[in-house]
């Protein structure tokens, strides 16, 4: 379970982003939706503490691991993995690599001594993702993840995120502007816009 | 032969047989590749990051590093082009709209970049008229590309290919990014257009974006286009597609079954 | 995969290898002093002429530059680490950048050759006061680099996601950092060899650098000042070119290793669409 409260984020001092945000997503799936340039990436980046709080508290289940219990997956695959490494040292970042889990992301073999180059964007997205997972995550936060993506890579991703996050009870909060996706895999949507022009009244 | 329907059209771009080949790799990139776009016409090239699609636009301008290798025949209006004739149409009948805001010069504000693309007359006019065309704001022609939103950079890049009044607009990746909003707006440009008489070759792997503004769907899978159909084929259940990969793009859509039926 | 390296690269590299080793063959040698023939204009015998003591010029420049290779070596290795370290030290916090920033600018702003003055001159001279003045001043400029460089790998989404894997800065310096600066790192080291030894004849022409036992590059030059008038041109024009011809190498040889390492990184980067 993720719980967000009052979150803000100031783009400078007096234009704010957004204000006094709250959320909570139980083990289900969340879409936010909602135009570019509103803060959804912001929102994202704030969740899983890869810009530090301004205002507000975040909590999630404590996890064991050394690794962040919250996961963001990035859009652009390509820029998310060291561009000099091996995809088997890439997975290997994140933890043990598990090779049931990495059947299950689709993840062949021969990919291991690949660079992230020679693969396809679909394919290192996956990649992405199992390495997400084998980091054990308590949340996981997927941020426009298959926009850059084919509309068949986008659906095999998908299902084995969603597979692998009802197996696992783990919430998810889907991030994308595209409305017909989020109501193809959400539990529940969320329009961003909503809750920003609420709390600014 | 997919060509083969178009003997005899003289206006407009005919590629035959292009084939593209990487020296170093020593791997064929693009293989055996044939297309038209007829004036007033929106021809769309879809299929997965790797398919060769990007590379099918900078072969037409002739941009390619030099370790590709390009064979193939190309006629504009008729006439050949080639490695000596491409300067005269490159950014004046031909325009590119490129894929990132990297292509912007980053250290000239939008409006001034683009005057410099173009030429003539009655400049500025010209522009602000194009710049409102797209629904961007005046104010904005003072931005610099850093400033520009995601949604905002989309457009100008098309501005900067509109503002060059080209016959035949090359648009490499418009609409990534893009919300729904916003969409209608990117694509208008490319309808004005072609009630102008003028033609689009719209590359994307956004099946629905390409749906909603083209008249041919061209697919592309490993190098190959595999099959060019009308968009009206793209109904139902894709009954009328003639190629399997085609058909599990269709079914693969959020808004239709989203399964992937290929593989 | 294929990696390039050209003869362009290879030709000054096994030249200053030559040079440097035969350097360090001969240095042992005594010169023997042979005053019945003082002061000959460059012959057959004598390439570059002989000096004031009849010392043949070729071989004295030659282990000159022994010793000169060597500062630069050493000055070149030294500053690199001193900037890397500052650039890394730079790239852990905010504060720490600042100071690394303050410092950067402090030792740019004052003028090259002063500091290096200075700071010889306080550590009483000789080859350790000397060295420790090049490697002082001369680590500033490639720490800029490193520094904007370790900032943008810092902002880019795969450090983020090594950060969300609990791994610690300095994991991430060793396994993230050093492989993408590399390229800037043994660039930056070659460019600053030639500097270094440049400013190492420039401080020992000036008399506040190496003793005038040792046979320095700069030594041999200050000394030739006095007998210039005299028309003994050979004594400043063959070594001074020497020196120039070294440095060049120098510069070519980092323009060289530049190329090779951008086109082997356009080429490992391949054509993705």
């Amino acid at each position: 379970m993720l719980t967000i409260k009052g979150v803000s984020y100031h783009v400078s001092s007096n234009r704010c982003l957004f204000d006094n945000v709250s959320l909570k997503i139980d083990n289900e799936i969340v879409g936010l939706s909602g135009n570019s340039g509103i803060g959804k990436t912001t929102l994202a980046k704030l969740i899983a503490r890869i810009i530090p709080l301004e205002t507000g508290s975040i909590h999630v289940e404590k996890s064991d691991a050394k690794s962040n219990p919250i996961q963001l997956i990035w859009q652009h695959p390509e820029q998310a993995v060291n561009p000099k490494w091996r995809i088997k040292r890439i997975l290997l970042e994140a933890g043990e690599i598990d090779s049931d889990l990495l059947k299950k992301c689709g993840i062949k073999k021969d990919w291991l001594t690949r660079f992230p180059h020679q693969l396809s964007g679909g394919e290192l997205q996956r990649v992405c993702i199992a390495r997400c997972l084998i980091s054990k995550p308590r949340v996981i936060i997927a941020d426009e993840i298959t926009t850059m993506l084919d509309g068949l890579s986008q659906v095999d991703i998908w299902e084995l995120l969603i597979i692998y996050v009802k197996q696992n009870k783990v919430p998810m909060l889907v991030i994308s502007h595209d409305e017909a996706l989020l109501n193809r895999i959400c539990d529940r949507m969320i329009n961003f816009q909503k809750i920003v022009d609420l709390e600014k009244k | 032969m997919l060509w083969k329907g178009t003997i005899g059209m003289t206006q407009g771009l005919i590629i035959k047989n292009l084939s593209l080949y990487h020296k170093y790799e020593k791997m064929t990139l693009v293989n055996n590749v044939s297309l038209s776009i007829a004036p007033s016409e929106i021809v769309a090239v879809v299929g997965a990051s790797g398919s060769g699609k990007s590379l099918l636009a900078h072969s037409i301008l002739h941009l390619l590093p030099e370790e590709i290798e390009q064979n193939c025949e190309m006629l504009w209006n008729g006439e050949t082009v080639n490695q000596h004739n491409i300067p005269q149409l490159r950014g004046k009948k031909i325009a590119l709209i490129p894929q990132t805001i990297d292509a912007l010069d980053p250290f000239l504000k939008v409006g001034k970049y683009l005057l410099t693309l173009m030429k003539g007359k009655n400049k500025q006019h010209r522009l602000h008229k194009i710049w409102s065309s797209l629904g961007l704001d005046i104010d904005w022609l003072a931005y610099f590309p850093f400033e520009l939103s995601g949604g905002m950079a989309r457009r100008v890049l098309i501005a900067s290919a509109l503002v060059q009044n080209p016959n035949l607009i090359l648009a490499d990746e418009p609409t990534p990014g893009v919300d729904a909003d916003t969409l209608s707006g990117v694509l208008a440009p490319f309808n004005q257009m072609k009630q102008e008489g003028k033609s689009v070759l719209f590359i994307t792997h956004d099946f629905f974006a390409a749906l909603k503004v083209a008249d041919r769907i061209a697919v592309m899978d490993n190098g190959e286009i595999i099959e060019v159909s009308p968009v009206s084929f793209f109904a139902g259940d894709g009954e009328k597609l003639k190629h399997t990969y085609t058909k599990a793009l269709w079914q693969a859509l959020p808004q239709n079954c989203f399964v992937n039926n290929w593989r | 995969m294929k990696k390039w390296i050209p003869i362009k690269l290879i030709v000054p590299i096994l030249l200053i290898l030559v040079l440097y080793i035969v350097a360090i063959i001969i240095e042992q040698k005594e010169l023997a002093i042979d005053l019945n023939q003082k002061n000959t204009a460059p012959s057959l015998t004598h390439l570059f002429g002989t000096d004031w003591l009849g010392r043949d010029m070729l071989i004295r420049t030659w282990q000159g530059l022994s010793v000169s290779l060597t500062i630069g070596i050493v000055t070149a290795f030294c500053s690199t680490i001193i900037a890397l370290l500052m650039a890394v030290v730079a790239g852990a916090n905010k504060k720490f950048d600042r100071i690394v920033r303050w410092m950067i600018d402090l030792f740019l702003s004052l003028p090259h050759l002063v500091t290096l003055l200075l700071i010889t001159f306080t550590l009483g001279g000789g080859v350790k006061g000397l060295m420790i003045g090049l490697i002082v001043t001369h680590w500033t400029s490639l720490a800029r680099v490193l520094r904007v460089e370790v900032f943008q790998l810092n902002n880019s989404e795969f450090i983020q996601a090594s950060r969300q894997f609990g791994k610690n800065y300095i994991w991430i310096v060793w396994h993230h950092f050093l492989p993408h600066l590399y390229p800037q790192i043994i660039i930056g080291a070659i460019l600053i060899f030639p500097h270094a030894i440049l400013h190492e004849a420039a401080v020992t022409f000036l008399g506040f650098g190496l003793s005038t036992d040792q046979p320095a590059i700069g030594i041999i030059l200050s000394e030739s000042m006095s007998y210039l008038s005299a028309g003994y041109w050979w004594l400043a024009f063959f070594p001074g070119l020497f020196l120039l011809s070294i440095t060049l190498t120098f510069q070519y040889m980092g323009k060289q290793v530049h190329r090779v390492m951008e086109r082997n990184d356009r080429y490992d980067s391949g054509v993705n669409n």
